[in-house]
């Protein structure tokens, strides 16, 4: 259980910034993690001090709808917070297509 | 000497987590002679100057933990998913009474990870087969209640197709008796079952809508075992290419239980992480997950050098992403249940900043 101390030393902090996100990319796409970082940088259209900073993407996220840790009554959540990552991020993500396949949903 | 030789200042940990207290000269050779062993042991280029100075410097920093610098911080991965807060097995789990998806929600929403896996309470290959629905209900249900990336972790582990577990003789005690023959012959069989069922569970899982699969403790029953696993995931490829594939390794070189058995043409014995990676690149891995085991009776700062210096090579010659494993045990972290957040986090950042790792 040293997972918060990694985070305190070297972990983006997930759904607290862009961690999730870059993750995504890198797991994807296979490519290093500065790649990873620009892409989603790109992506999101914010520069490296913006990605890392817990207050500035808490409000991104929510205004995003992309998933926050805290409790917004109505926020997208779960899935439907994957969804709207998978369009700024321009990526298929695998539970999503799932979704649209089970339900005979289309994008 | 008495300018030579400084005050014992600097707070050390020993590879099984004791405290001692070391001088800077003491750290610095320790870093150089932890650095030799890893050339002398995996055939890897020493580090410069500027690497071994670097490394002294963090070991020996003030303060309790240390960080990397904003904006170089790298993605962190994990082995074991909601078992590591229910019921590890190794014996060291909090035992806490929740349900295997609020586990893995608090890992999300509460512990700052950046990707999270899933796992069953005994997640060898052979062991999650049988349960395999149950398996496949509980990641749709994840899927649904969680935004992290999510694979879904699992141990290879041909160990247990072997006798008395499984149905193939043991290939250490056949050759014991010299039957080299027999012994090869039964090896190849676990593994082909073990690659058979890995197929098996990996396409049934990834057909749930989990982002990918992690092969914790590849190779730990040898050679037979990592390519076992390789051909797996060549195979698993064909089905679904997007799907992340995640290789972490058990060990840092790939004990030869068989000594005959290749992957494209290349055997798999006694390969360390370096050489590793470029079966995994070839096999179809997405991340791989380099191992350096860590010396109980030697010094961080050793076991710190040692574990860069083999994963800075891996790092360079590696054309997918490392994420290299650093629990308690390996990476130069000490092998105590609860690692010390001094050796950790020291062990991190020398980690991303000498040997240029993309995750952990």
């Amino acid at each position: 259980m040293g997972l918060v101390t990694h985070y305190t030393s070297s972990g983006l902090g997930g759904m607290r910034t862009v961690g999730d996100l870059v993750g995504r990319v890198q797991l994807r796409n296979k490519c290093k993690i500065s790649e990873s970082k620009k892409y989603v940088m790109d992506k999101l259209g914010l520069g490296p001090e913006e990605i890392n900073d817990e207050v500035f993407m808490r409000n991104y996220r929510e205004e995003h709808g992309l998933g926050v840790i805290t409790t917004i009554g109505g926020a997208p959540y779960g899935i439907e917070a994957k969804i709207n990552i998978e369009d700024i991020l321009d990526i298929e993500i695998a539970s999503c297509k799932r979704l649209r396949e089970a339900t005979r949903l289309h994008r | 000497m008495p300018d030579m030789v400084g005050a014992k200042e600097i707070r050390m940990r020993m590879g099984d987590g004791s405290l001692t207290w070391m001088t800077k000269e003491e750290v610095r050779a320790d870093v150089e002679a932890g650095m030799n062993d890893a050339v002398d042991c995996a055939q890897v280029p020493a580090l410069t100057e500027d690497d071994l100075s670097r490394i002294v410097e963090i070991m020996c920093e003030k303060g309790r933990t240390v960080s990397v610098e904003p904006g170089e911080e790298v993605i962190l991965t994990q082995d074991g998913g909601e078992m590591k807060l229910l019921n590890d097995n190794g014996s060291s789990s909090p035992a806490l009474e929740m349900s295997r998806t609020a586990a893995i929600q608090v890992h999300e929403r509460a512990l700052g990870m950046d990707t999270f896996e899933i796992a069953y309470m005994d997640p060898s290959t052979k062991n999650v087969k049988p349960v395999i629905g149950m398996e496949m209900a509980h990641c749709q249900n994840v899927m649904y209640n969680t935004v992290i990336p999510m694979l879904y972790m699992f141990m290879p582990n041909i160990g247990l197709y072997y006798k008395p577990t499984g149905p193939y003789g043991n290939p250490p005690d056949l050759m014991r008796e010299f039957k080299i023959d027999e012994a090869m012959a039964e090896g190849e069989g676990a593994m082909n079952a073990m690659r058979d069922d890995i197929i098996f569970i990996g396409e049934k899982l990834l057909s749930t809508g989990i982002d990918g699969l992690d092969f914790d403790t590849t190779a730990s029953g040898g050679d037979l075992d990592f390519v076992g696993s390789l051909q797996a995931v060549e195979e698993l490829r064909k089905t679904y290419p997007d799907a992340d594939v995640q290789m972490g390794m058990s060990a840092e070189s790939v004990l030869g239980i068989s000594g005959m058995v290749e992957y494209k043409g290349m055997l798999a014995a006694g390969l360390y992480p370096h050489e590793q990676v470029k079966l995994a690149e070839a096999a179809g891995v997405s991340t791989f997950g380099p191992v350096v085991n860590t010396n109980s009776s030697r010094s961080t700062a050793w076991n710190v050098a040692r574990s860069v210096t083999m994963v800075k090579e891996c790092s360079r010659v590696s054309t997918i992403p490392l994420q290299v494993n650093m629990g308690m045990g390996v990476g130069g972290t000490p092998m105590f249940e609860t690692p010390p957040i001094d050796a950790v986090t020291r062990a991190d950042k020398c980690m991303i900043e000498v040997a240029h790792v993309d995750g952990l």
